[in-house]
């Protein structure tokens, strides 16, 4: 049986991980640093520095000499011509992310010696009040693209004081202020958001233009043709709204031919599959940014190796009778956040080969070797193997002995290998197919069914047939569908598993759903933590725990639980019915039902009220954080307090289950048999 | 996540900047460093990690385009060179490894028997469970922000945290 304690607690892990770890010598900045020196950076298309002058600076210096010389013309006939910027940042702007109605405009003038004047003028400021302000400073030219003002003074032209409107001081914010320029589009960027543009040149109809980082190769090629083909899509036109994906649920690349498109037009392929299985790389969107791996099927050909599989069946590998031609495709929106964007694929790359052996255990693992890898389809256990194997493993089962030696990784994971929660020995078993063999792993997953007690007891559990890193045939105990974490039911019910609590002073049982909650420190010497389906639905035991006062600091220990209760009830934050004497694990205990008084004081990284600390000796808070049972508003708590008989560890329990209010009397009824199961031992 | 105040060193350094990126990597380096050598266990391996993960972060900082995500990247490099390091190591050290590992459980008694077993048991754990035990036990990472820092749902990282976990005691269940 899988035996959980609280033996690995969170500090027995840190205290690990702290000695594991080391600082570095003080040689390693400098080797660092002096590598860094030499080692030149890559970079991208849009931001390269150019060796030689970029275009505009090369028409600027030619208009300068034609000027010039058209100058001194003019000074002999009395034309007055206009100054004309010397240098990329020179000259006057216009912001185009001004967001109240107002104009700013900014003049940068160059001196002789290369320092830097800036003025900023806006007709209306937000944070003078919508009056006009004006915005000097002096700085410096970085490289040839970043400009520096480090210490810009910003003035309402009324007298009065400009005034944040969040954050910090606004001198403070504006401190080194920064422009960056980007030669290709002529435009700048600013440090705290704003983008300005020289005056009468064309402004996009997006108030920043996200187009600057874009590197699109299909269908459009060009950031000029992706600002067309957007425009053209805005208007309705069909030959491009079929690029408008929304922002929904991208990941599965069947719900558009935008990627078909792609496969069909772009790479020539004629059949290929666009989902190979969801877990091995199904597609995700991060930072705006969709990827998906697709695969190239043999035209008109089946899979022999998975005639039956609804995917893979009518994909035929085409490099071998194993291997596929395997391609990565990152799609990108051109305007990010806007649904009625049009997408293009900014980047697509061709997988190589794995360099393992792989198996379906390589594909389970989707941070194994063979990610971002060609699609290698693992050749399934045939049925006579199957079977053979299960039956090996149930026989042995039934035997008492010798079961460890077919499964994978290892057998003590596996609940009730050889007999039922009551050692109930097993009689006979049987096992049935579920699904497979599934592509591209081989999987085959089986219920095995073993009988007990002359069958008045049934354990049902789940299998894969699959093969280990070796290409051995194993079997794992576990499901193909990750979010099925009932594997073992005793009778039909899901099996209990205990736990440990005061080094087993306190026992009890709680099945799944409960399980060990890992979204804060729920474990501690005195404090153990389970949830139930999400982490706002706790049920937590903690040993000696102190009231909790206005302002977040620990009360005093209390004599007894009646005491305890008490401190809870006056406390102001708080709001907690009359205590009723129930009964816990046979002894007499306290319950009363807790929610968190309107405007309670909060405490803890998670802001919220709190209704119990832990005992002083549970260790030290300082860089764990508030370490405690909290409240969210909205949630009830029910709340047992006991006394612990002589002799034990700790002199006060409490049993706390919180949960949102509609959910709270479910998961009190979820949290009754673990209650139920509560023993008190003694030392 | 990059720290308030970072993001100019960030965009400076991507621009070349040598300063402004020994400013970044020296208030990130300890960190750096604890993380590679608790994932690998040896601090000759997490030096020439870290010193690679760093380099390489300066060339292709360039191309990063969400500059406030530069500590997540950072850690993906690191994390991807740990992978390697230990693909290396699995490959040139195995006999060696497991002949460490015998004497240490013979020699073992108490307390450091103790840690010898957590030490075989978290060797046996890939890299993303190591990295994301190291994260959360070693450096405090709240599990929001580790979610932020993967770039995935909450309550997937709050399931693979479990599965780290879990897979960590059922190694040390395993030699029990």
């Amino acid at each position: 049986m899988s035996q959980r304690t609280d033996h690995l607690t969170d500090e027995a892990i840190t205290q690990f991980l702290r000695t594991r770890s080391a600082d570095p010598d003080l040689a390693l900045l400098s080797g660092i640093m002096d590598t860094v020196g030499a080692a030149r950076q890559d970079r991208p298309w849009l931001w390269l520095r150019p060796i030689v002058l970029p275009r505009r600076t090369l028409l600027i210096v030619a208009v300068a000499l034609l000027v010039a010389a058209m100058g001194a013309v003019a000074v002999g006939s009395g034309l007055l011509l206009p100054a004309m910027p010397e240098g990329p940042f020179e000259g006057t702007w216009i912001s185009t992310s001004d967001a109240d109605g107002g104009t700013q405009t900014m003049t940068v003038a160059i001196s002789a010696d290369g320092a830097v004047e800036m003025t900023v003028r806006d007709t209306i400021a937000t944070v003078c009040g919508r009056t006009p302000s004006t915005m000097t400073g002096s700085g410096r030219i970085e490289d040839s693209n970043t400009l520096v003002i480090p210490s810009p003074l910003y003035t309402c032209d009324d007298g009065s004081e400009p005034q944040a409107l969040s954050g910090p001081p606004l001198q403070e914010q504006l401190r080194d202020w920064t422009l960056f320029l980007d030669p290709q589009t002529d435009t700048l960027s600013d440090s705290i958001g704003g983008v300005w543009r020289r005056p009468g040149a064309e402004v996009p109809s997006r108030t920043k233009d996200p187009l600057v980082n874009l590197k699109p190769v299909w269908p459009q090629t060009s950031l000029e043709e992706v600002r067309e083909a957007q425009e053209l899509a805005d208007d309705g036109d069909p030959r491009y709204t079929w690029q408008v994906l929304g922002l929904g649920p991208l990941t599965d690349a069947r719900q558009t031919d935008f990627i078909t498109r792609f496969l069909q037009e772009e790479l020539g392929w004629e059949e290929f599959d666009v989902s190979v299985f969801p877990g091995l790389y199904a597609g995700v969107v991060q930072d705006g940014l969709w990827e998906m791996l697709a695969v190239r099927c043999a035209p008109g050909q089946t899979n022999p190796l998975y005639p039956d599989d609804p995917e893979g069946g009518g994909c035929a590998p085409t490099i071998d009778e194993h291997r596929y031609e395997t391609v990565i495709i990152g799609a990108e929106p051109a305007r990010p956040d806007d649904p009625s964007s049009i997408w293009v694929v900014s980047r697509w790359v061709m997988l190589q080969p794995s360099d393992v052996q792989v198996t379906g255990i390589n594909y389970r693992d989707d941070s194994g070797p063979v990610v971002r890898r060609q699609v290698q389809q693992v050749v399934p256990a045939s049925d006579a193997e199957a079977t053979a194997l299960l039956e090996t493993l149930l026989q042995a089962r039934v035997d008492g002995e010798g079961a460890e030696a077919y499964l994978s990784p290892s057998a003590s994971q596996i609940p009730l290998l050889y007999a039922t929660t009551s050692d109930a020995p097993y009689e006979r078993s049987e096992f049935e197919l579920v699904q497979g063999p599934v592509w591209p792993g081989g999987w085959r997953e089986f219920t095995v069914r073993l009988f007990a007690a002359g069958g008045s007891t049934v354990v049902e559990q789940s299998f894969l047939v699959d093969r280990d890193e070796d290409g051995r045939l194993v079997l794992v105990y576990g499901a193909l569908d990750p979010g099925k974490d009932v594997l073992t039911t005793e009778n039909g019910g899901a099996l209990a598993e205990p736990y440990e609590f005061l080094d087993g002073e306190v026992t009890f049982a709680a099945a799944p759903p409960w399980d060990w909650y890992v979204g804060g420190w729920g474990f501690t010497p005195t404090m153990t933590t389970l949830e139930f389906g999400d982490s706002y639905q706790l049920l937590a035991v903690v040993a000696d725990p102190l009231p909790v006062e206005t302002g977040c600091e620990d009360g005093r220990a209390p004599a007894d639980a009646e005491a305890l209760a008490r401190s809870i009830r006056s406390d102001p934050d708080l709001e907690a019915t009359e205590p009723v004497a129930v009964s816990i694990g046979g002894i007499d205990a306290l319950r009363m039902d807790v929610v968190a008084a309107t405007g309670a004081s909060v405490c803890g990284e998670g802001g919220h009220p709190q209704v119990l600390a832990p005992a002083p000796s549970a260790g030290p808070n300082g860089d764990l954080g508030w370490i405690g049972v909290g409240l969210r508003h909205g949630d009830r708590m029910r709340l047992y307090l006991l006394d612990l008989p002589e002799g034990m560890s700790a002199r006060i329990l409490a049993i706390a289950i919180s949960a949102p209010e509609p959910d709270f009397e479910r998961v009190v009824e979820a949290a009754a048999p673990v209650l139920d199961s509560i023993e008190f031992h003694a030392p | 996540m990059v720290a308030v105040g970072d993001e100019d060193l960030v965009e400076r350094a991507a621009a070349g900047d040598v300063d402004a990126f020994e400013a970044l990597v020296a208030a990130r380096l300890n960190r750096a460093f604890r993380t590679a050598s608790a994932i690998l266990g040896s601090e000759a391996d997490a030096h020439d990690v870290v010193q690679e993960a760093f380099v390489a972060t300066w060339r292709h900082l360039p191309k990063l385009r969400d500059r406030t995500r530069f500590d997540a990247w950072l850690n993906k490099m690191i994390v991807n060179r740990c992978r390697d390091a230990l693909r290396r190591r699995r490959r040139s050290r195995e006999v060696a490894l497991d002949d460490a590992l015998d004497h240490q459980s013979e020699d073992s008694t108490g307390a450091a028997a103790e840690m010898a077993a957590l030490t075989t048991a978290f060797e046996r754990l890939g890299v993303d469970h190591r990295h994301l035990l190291v994260m959360h036990h070693l450096h405090r990472v709240p599990v929001a922000d580790l979610a932020r820092e993967l770039g995935i749902p909450e309550g997937t990282t709050k399931w693979r945290l479990h599965a780290a976990r879990a897979a960590l005691a059922r190694e040390l269940e395993a030699d029990r």
